[in-house]
């Protein structure tokens, strides 16, 4: 697959008065043409900073330190803001997460949809304004010139991230951020946003970065998956391989506490226990290692480096039960399994 | 919205009968008369000028013969100025008081809003700071010192600016507009600072960056519409004082305003004039907080302006 975004050790600090935070630690992953790769982790493990540094959106007192974010072969972050400008809501735009507070209260749906439209297209209102309704009809919002007029406290939840969806379309992205696009959503609402996100992405081969920390999301829509833990990547792979063969404690602890459908009713969730490290101090060796049921000595002082398996390539894993010589523990968790 | 208004008028109308209740009352109460001077006034002109002026009728009747002028926009005699109504100080002075006002709320608008923006987009960099350091001066020196500071230095010392002489030379407006703005100047600025602050940390001005809208362009479309609230809740009242005359400024520099009307009215014992100028005073600032509401509805989409369904 061709590849469309490739991030290479990214690193984003932010600079508080108790010091650095290292919110993004070393970041490197690739999304392919048409792909959809999703971020999951705790809060505050860095997904969406990852996102906003490809935006370069990264509100004071953070800074993007070091690395490059590469699309279509030019690094964003060596682009001037102005060039950055242009980037952003043509080439990359962003999905988030609360449709409630995402739209601005005072303007209409149409001016905030045309807007993007106009800034980054040499049309006139019209042809704009043709634009945005096409938009509308594609996130299959009814009576969509009615729709323009409207303000966004006129519109349900979920209209309102169908709104933000044709926004985030409306200049034909290469590339969509979703962060967290179906959390403040109603259950029934997320099914439908997810669905709606996978047929436009299929239409349009528009690739999708979706960050959440909903695995029922990710397993909907994702090709890949990314699983961040305290600022890094620590496991890394297709879909398919993460969910039926987890590598890292972390990702068995993530999907551990994942209710479903197919386990019996007696069966408890299990939960991670402690809280993520603090970024001031992260830990040293495996970051993972104060929380990991199965760390061992080497895991509280060295990093470990990412271990692909004899089956595939393209699944990495940053813990060191994966080197040859780590003790062989019941890898796979019971919740998975069962 | 027709309703609305029209509901608002009588509850305007309602306030203002009682203004004028309390104000009879009150101003009744206070021993002295408008003919009580230093000088003793034979007894029996004292009696003839209360008797025109009906003042030797009972206090009640009195009120309501007021209330019945008042209701036909008459406002009455004054009974310092012979030959003169409070409708001629208003029409005459009013323009005046209104000039000054409109001038200062310009500049203060003019100077204030952008101060505020800029303060909270360089939030405690050295623009914040020197902005800031200027808006809590402006807030706490009351103009009654700023005036006089400003004539110290400017008419006394360096002789730039014309101490009073208004009407004569347009340089005399200069120094009552600055010492009327410097308040409202430096309640804007802190205003729109905070509200500012507040609006560039909302989801929608990440999406509106995410957009690749220019700065400037975030600033003017996304931000601007919805930190102005406060700043236009302020205004209402805002104007209504400043541009019916503000008492210290206008007698500092002798600026033949309503304000300055007003002080001579209390201590004249001006009963007329005294009343008047309340009611006025107080339906201008009543019509002022219905065009903030209207105003208000225009800025902010989610407001509504309903009457109350029965």
């Amino acid at each position: 697959m061709e590849t469309l975004l490739s991030v290479k050790n990214l690193k984003t600090s932010f600079f508080t008065y108790a010091g650095e935070v290292k919110a993004v630690d070393g970041v490197s992953f690739d999304v392919g043409l048409g792909e959809a790769v999703a971020v999951v982790g705790e809060s505050g493990c860095g997904k969406s900073v990852t996102a906003m540094s490809i935006q370069r959106l990264i509100p004071e007192p953070g800074k993007i330190m070091s690395g490059e974010v590469i699309l279509a072969g030019r690094d964003l972050l060596k682009l001037r803001e102005k060039e950055m400008q242009k980037v952003r809501g043509k080439d990359i735009s962003m999905i988030f997460q609360d449709p409630m507070t995402s739209l601005n209260p005072v303007l209409t749906i149409g001016y905030q949809l045309m807007e993007s439209v106009v800034r980054h297209e040499n049309v006139d209102k019209a042809k704009a304004r043709q634009r945005a309704i096409e938009s509308l009809e594609m996130v299959r919002i009814p009576s969509p010139e009615k729709r323009l007029a409207q303000y966004p406290h006129q519109l349900s939840g979920g209209m309102r991230q169908r709104a933000m969806i044709a926004m985030a379309l409306s200049c034909r992205p290469k590339l969509i951020i979703a962060d967290e696009p179906t959390t403040s959503l109603d259950v029934t609402i997320q099914a439908q946003i997810i669905e709606l996100l996978k047929e436009l992405a299929r239409e349009t081969k528009t690739s999708i970065i979706l960050i959440t920390h909903n695995l029922g999301v990710v397993a909907g829509l994702a090709d890949r998956v990314i699983v961040m833990y305290a600022g890094k990547i620590v496991e890394y792979g297709p879909v398919k391989e993460i969910y039926a063969d987890p590598r890292h404690p972390y990702t068995w602890g993530l999907l551990k506490s994942v209710p479903r459908l197919d386990e019996s009713d007696k069966q408890r969730l299990v939960p991670i226990y402690g809280q993520p490290p603090d970024l001031l101090k992260p830990p040293t060796g495996c970051r993972f290692h104060p929380r990991c049921d199965y760390a061992m000595k080497i895991c509280q002082t060295e990093e470990p480096p990412y271990f692909t398996s004899d089956c595939c390539s393209t699944h990495l894993a940053s813990c060191w039960l994966q080197h040859p010589a780590a003790p062989k523990v019941s890898a796979i968790p019971k919740a998975v399994t069962a | 919205m027709a309703r609305y208004i029209l509901q608002r008028f009588f509850s305007a109308l309602i306030a203002l009968w009682v203004l004028i209740t309390i104000t009879f009352i009150m101003m009744h109460a206070v021993p002295g008369g408008p003919f009580a001077t230093e000088k003793a006034v034979p007894e029996a002109i004292l009696r003839n000028l209360e008797q025109k002026y009906g003042l030797d009728q009972p206090l009640p009747k009195q009120y309501i013969r007021y209330l019945g002028n008042v209701i036909r926009l008459d406002l009455g005699p004054s009974y310092k100025f012979k030959g003169q109504t409070v409708n001629d100080f208003i029409r005459r002075e009013f323009p005046v008081s209104a000039e000054i006002g409109i001038l200062s709320i310009i500049l203060s608008l003019l100077v204030g809003i952008p101060a505020g923006v800029i303060s909270a987009f360089r939030q405690n960099k050295w623009q914040d700071n020197a902005a800031m350091f200027v808006a809590i001066i402006g807030v706490s020196v009351p103009s009654f010192i700023v005036a006089p500071l400003l004539m110290y230095v400017l008419a006394l010392k360096l002789h730039w600016l014309p101490a009073a002489m208004w009407g004569m030379t347009w340089k005399q407006a200069v120094m009552p507009v600055i010492s009327l703005a410097l308040l409202p100047l430096a309640t804007f600025a802190r205003l729109m600072r905070s509200s500012t602050l507040d609006v560039i940390s909302q989801d929608y001005i990440k999406t509106a960056r995410s957009k690749g809208l220019s700065e400037l362009q975030v600033v003017w479309r996304h931000v601007m519409k919805n930190a102005i609230m406060p700043v236009v809740t302020y205004l209402g009242p805002l104007i209504a004082g400043i541009l019916t005359g503000t008492f210290v400024i206008e007698q500092i520099f002798a600026i033949p305003g309503l304000g300055r009307e007003y002080v001579w009215s209390v201590t004249n014992r001006d009963y007329t004039v005294l009343l008047g100028l309340t009611i006025f005073y107080g339906a201008f600032l009543l019509m002022m907080n219905l065009l903030v509401d209207i105003v208000y509805g225009f800025l902010d989409p989610r407001i509504q302006l309903t009457g109350h369904k029965e």
